[in-house]
């Protein structure tokens, strides 16, 4: 009797203990923006821009847009709360994205910081830095969906299928604190009404120093991860003729075996399906010419990209940690930043067409 | 003074001792042991872990050794080693220890509840409801703990293919290379672990308890095991998951894992195994409260129902007084520096003093 009197009261107990989050009552930001702000008298604050969707019964999505100007970016948000008629809560986020001033001039850390310190956010949110005006950029109507799931899929598919690195809050995070990493995140800039990515932001520390252009994102891939696309590749085999490559699969491999006589090999190796042909006749003697003139194409930019980063002194490609795998001892961050610049990076590619369509 | 006498319908099988082992060790410790490790050891921590887990059944194997000798409870063995002041005393300590050990899975618990999901969960009412389930499962007796301790282990075992979604984001590379700490980092490195593989040192309490206990012996090797191995692959998840300073900032790093899990029924995926846990959490309170229930009707003349009521009371008391941050982690540290002492110094040292005096008392 008296078990199954404890039992009772303590289901009775156990039932609404702490504040509850119905979904109506709430204001769900799916997309923050970080800008500077315009007024000079307003040095030293950040300008947030959140968008939470809005759903409507008729199955119309309203995007609500907040801006407000703080210290601190928890603090925008309570003094978003005075502007709602219902509380925030940040635990939907999808994206959140850094104007290029900011990222260029004090560094993302800082914000960054309270989103891996909240544990409502998840390590999936994007990351990103735009050109365009922030509020600009958010209070554009991309159509009937909410704003952040609609920037959130565009990354998301790109980085998933096409030419965009794997790239989230974790891995920023994961570069950044790491010893032999640099992070980099995408750049998206506002397109009329479409979001259009348009490369790579470098990263030094928390600081943005560099970018790769959209048409270098392929060759970046290559470098930097193992992956396979859906994204198709042209080569300008000559004057006249182009073919489209897709269906790519990659991998790189890293010969560290002469780290210590300063030289790395990065070998790339990528398999795929020809699309397009602009010539005549696909023959196999047309098919390794094509190769080359991928391998050449790629190995050429590539090439340009390692020291293009070696003059920059970043290493968005972790070759530092790579180093750091095989060297014993301590590995000092400080003597391989010095190295760097100087190591003998070589890049060769290998490519191989597997079949060239339903056509021959 | 001899040992207890148990009647045989208040014993369990031998193979429940491999989920009494096991759910007493993975606790609050397997949630964020990581960076402990890794502070020291880096990205070798994963062969402290190893070699904490494998050493571990080294004391395991001294326990039965000590035990089927003695054939009673650590009670019986201190009184009978050390006589009835001194080993009394050094039975006390041994409740203390039970007690702090449950102070500290149930404050932890709370306080990863507060961080994770419910920032205004009151400590009191939370405290009070789960030691009040404590308490009902402890008033069945020790069967009713061992049973509880099986569902504790089974239930939540699905937990483990969530270590599957950081592999995806895993750098293996980060492993290598291998053996590059000497032997000392190493050493702490194992000294962190330790709290984690802790716990099973309450085999001394139970064991008059299970039928042939000789029997119990390998299952309790296994149990052991199967905790090393699940530690040993969260650790090698871990290290390729975070990068080294990364993981140093995470407090909780199994849990901040979970952050990357990605179902498509649900949006944060620690909600689910945070309250999960609290199933792993239950058998663990049960196992030590008793232990410390057991320890104080074997000392004095006091029943051990009515030695349970203020225990309960004490570990509320004293785990709500907790509040910060700093001091949960200190609680943490001392309880696993004097559980690391216990077992490797005192446990290897009873079974020494115990064979000499059982040669002496021969010759003599």
């Amino acid at each position: 009797m008296t078990r199954l009197f404890i039992f009772i009261v303590s289901m009775l107990l156990l039932t609404g203990c702490v504040q509850r989050s119905i979904l109506d009552d709430i204001q769900m930001v799916t997309i923050i923006g970080y800008d500077l702000p315009e007024e000079e008298n307003e040095e030293g604050l950040i300008k947030g821009v959140a968008v939470a969707p809005q759903y409507q019964a008729d199955g119309r999505v309203d995007n609500s847009v907040f801006v407000q100007t703080a210290a601190l970016s928890k603090e925008i948000r309570s003094q978003y709360n005075s502007e709602s008629p219902k509380p925030f809560v940040s635990g939907k986020l999808e994206v959140a994205l850094f104007s290029k001033d900011i990222a260029e001039t004090e560094g993302i850390m800082e914000l960054v910081d309270t989103l891996q310190r909240d544990p409502s956010i998840g390590s999936r949110v994007f990351l990103g830095i735009s050109n365009s005006d922030m509020e600009t950029l958010l209070r554009t109507n991309y159509g009937n969906v909410d704003t952040g799931t609609f920037i959130h899929d565009t990354l998301s598919h790109n980085s998933k299928h096409g030419m965009l690195p794997q790239t989230n809050l974790h891995d920023f995070l994961y570069n950044y604190y790491s010893e032999g990493n640099d992070p980099f995140l995408p750049l998206v800039e506002l397109d009329e009404d479409k979001v259009k990515i348009t490369g790579l932001a470098l990263f030094q520390g928390d600081r943005m120093v560099g970018s790769i252009d959209a048409k270098h994102l392929f060759t970046f891939k290559v470098l930097h991860q193992k992956f396979s696309s859906n994204d198709s590749f042209t080569v300008k085999v000559n004057e006249e003729e182009h073919a489209a490559i897709y269906n790519i699969a990659s991998k790189r491999n890293l010969n560290l075996k002469k780290v210590g006589s300063n030289k790395i090999e990065i070998h790339g190796k990528v398999l795929g399906v020809i699309k397009e042909y602009s010539g005549q006749k696909l023959t196999p003697a047309k098919l390794k010419e094509i190769e080359r003139a991928m391998e050449e194409d790629i190995e050429k930019r590539g090439m340009d990209m390692i020291e293009e980063f070696q003059t920059q002194n970043i290493d968005p490609l972790g070759i530092g940690n790579a180093v750091r795998s095989v060297t014993r001892g301590d590995f000092n961050k400080e003597d391989w930043r010095q190295k760097y610049p100087d190591m003998d990076i070589s890049f060769k590619m290998n490519v191989t067409v597997t079949e060239s369509g339903v056509i021959e | 003074m001899a040992g207890p006498e148990v009647k045989d319908q208040y014993k369990v099988s031998p193979f429940l001792v491999f989920y009494l082992v096991h759910s007493v060790q993975v606790g609050v410790g397997v949630m964020g042991f990581q960076r402990i490790s890794t502070k020291y050891a880096g990205n070798d921590a994963w062969i402290s872990v190893l070699a904490a887990g494998l050493s571990l059944n080294l004391i395991i194997f001294l326990i039965y050794k000590i035990m089927m000798k003695e054939k009673g409870d650590l009670i019986s063995l201190h009184h009978n080693l050390f006589g009835k002041w001194i080993g009394g005393l050094l039975s006390l300590i041994a409740i203390v220890y039970f007690i702090a050990m449950g102070i500290t899975v149930l404050r932890t618990y709370i306080e990863v509840v507060q961080v994770w999901m419910f920032p205004d969960l009151n400590k009191w009412i939370f405290g009070t409801v789960f030691l009040l389930l404590v308490y009902y499962c402890l008033s069945g007796g020790f069967r009713v703990v061992a049973g509880i301790s099986f569902f504790g282990v089974v239930i939540p075992f699905y937990l483990v293919l969530t270590m599957i979604f950081p592999l995806f984001y895993g750098h293996f590379r980060d492993l290598l290379p291998i053996f590059n700490h000497s032997l000392m980092e190493l050493y702490e490195g194992v000294k962190g672990a330790s709290l984690s593989y802790l716990g099973f040192t309450t085999l001394f309490m139970y064991l008059p308890f299970i039928k042939e206990p000789e029997k119990s012996h390998r299952w309790a090797q296994g149990g052991h095991l199967l905790t090393v191995f699940i530690y040993t692959t969260v650790m090698i998840t871990t290290i390729a998951f975070f990068s080294p300073e990364q993981l140093q900032k995470t407090i909780w790093a199994t849990l901040t894992t979970w952050k990357i899990a990605e179902m498509p029924f649900v949006q944060r995926f620690e909600y689910i195994g945070i309250a999960s846990w609290a199933l792993v959490i239950l058998p663990n309170l049960c196992i030590t409260i008793w232990a410390a229930g057991r320890g104080i009707r074997r000392l004095s003349r006091v029943s051990q129902q009515n030695a349970t009521i203020p225990i309960l009371v004490l570990i509320l008391i004293s785990s709500s007084l907790f509040a910060r941050r700093e001091s949960i982690d200190l609680l943490n540290q001392y309880t696993s520096k004097v559980g690391f002492y216990f077992v490797y110094i005192y446990v290897p040292f009873v079974f020494v003093f115990q064979y000499i005096k059982s040669k002496v008392g021969r010759s003599g």
